[in-house]
């Protein structure tokens, strides 16, 4: 059975439901891109805001579905994305993680980590230390207020001196 | 180089994977969401345990490699017993799931105290013990039980030697 939902956003969380879009996308702010499942809005595109954290930078910023973001470091790289959602119906969404090194020893320790909480009170969390690239399904589910936070991570082991994580919401 | 999960009281749990690491995260989770405190960034396991005390799960050690060749295993991936003895062996095969629970516990050197705990036994006295709320699911747990030849299990037990030595103080 389909729903009538009032639209918030375009920005907020589940607090602050009205904000407009930020200048400076920071994620200090705790407030996030207000989407409509996992389709455009009429006056506004998906998009979700990423946070590029590693030893040696961080930046932030906005992206669309579908595109990759990668964060480099020396040591460590870790990408986080967030966004809040709108919806009617169950929708899908695939997290797309790839984990690289220039070195040409050592290895990589990948971390991946999601969760979704709602406004309805349901929620759901994944942890786990993945191979270094691949995909996972998620379903979020109808909500007149979903937050979506997912970060992957990676970790050079002993000699790595060079790490870049990648990765994105399909 | 290590991770630590940091927990409510101002404890921290060394990153050892095949020893509860998705249940710690979890009631991470659930005890931000309980304070209506949440901030995702603290789940996270940071690089340095600022000294604080730390609270680590210890496995034995047969099992926790059993545990870990289930996970390389997991999708697509494919690596036999003997592929990964071998390589471990030789120092050729690098996977942070089959690090030694004691190499990972060097990385506690300068925490104000490192209490151990069972694994799986003492789990949820540990998670208590830093402030989270009892495990309310196990995630991440294998579902196919793996069989070691009596050759393999010989390698394992020589292999981590140390391990199941600390683990024998906690028995």
């Amino acid at each position: 059975m389909n729903h009538i939902i009032w639209r918030t956003g375009p920005w907020g969380n589940s607090s602050l439901a009205h904000e407009n879009e930020p200048v400076v996308k920071d994620d200090q702010t705790d407030i996030y891109p207000v989407n409509c499942a996992k389709v455009d809005w009429p006056n506004q595109p998906w998009r979700l805001l990423y946070n590029k954290d590693s030893d040696i930078s961080l930046d932030t910023g906005t992206a669309a579905l579908g595109a990759p973001i990668t964060a480099s470091g020396d040591i460590y790289a870790t990408v986080y994305l967030d966004f809040n959602w709108q919806a009617t119906q169950d929708f899908d969404v695939t997290l797309q993680w790839d984990i690289t090194t220039s070195s040409t020893s050592g290895s990589i320790f990948p971390t991946l980590y999601w969760l979704w909480d709602t406004i309805e009170g349901t929620d759901d969390y994944y942890f786990d230390t993945p191979a270094d690239n691949g995909t996972i399904d998620i379903t979020l589910p109808a909500s007149t207020y979903g937050r979506f936070q997912a970060y992957a991570d990676g970790l050079g082991a002993e000699d790595v001196v060079n790490v870049q994580t990648e990765a994105s919401i399909i | 180089m290590n991770r630590f999960f940091q927990l409510p009281n101002g404890s921290v749990i060394p990153f050892i994977p095949k020893c509860g690491l998705a249940s710690t995260a979890g009631s991470i989770f659930f005890h931000q969401k309980k304070i209506k405190g949440h901030n995702f960034k603290l789940t996270r396991p940071v690089l340095n345990h600022d000294n604080k005390p730390a609270l680590a799960p210890i496995r034995d050690a047969v099992e926790r490699f059993k545990s870990a060749v289930y996970q390389v295993n997991k999708g697509d991936q494919s690596i036999t017993v003997d592929e990964i003895l071998d390589g471990l062996e030789a120092g050729t095969y690098r996977n942070q799931h089959f690090q030694s629970q004691t190499d990972i516990l060097k990385g506690c050197e300068g925490c104000e105290s490192v209490k151990l705990y069972r694994f799986p036994e003492d789990f949820k006295q540990m998670l208590i013990d830093g402030g989270l709320d009892q495990l309310i699911e196990h995630r991440n747990k294998s579902t196919d039980k793996l069989e070691l030849t009596e050759e393999q299990e010989t390698r394992v037990r020589a292999f981590y030697a140390e391990d199941i030595a600390l683990r024998a103080t906690l028995d």
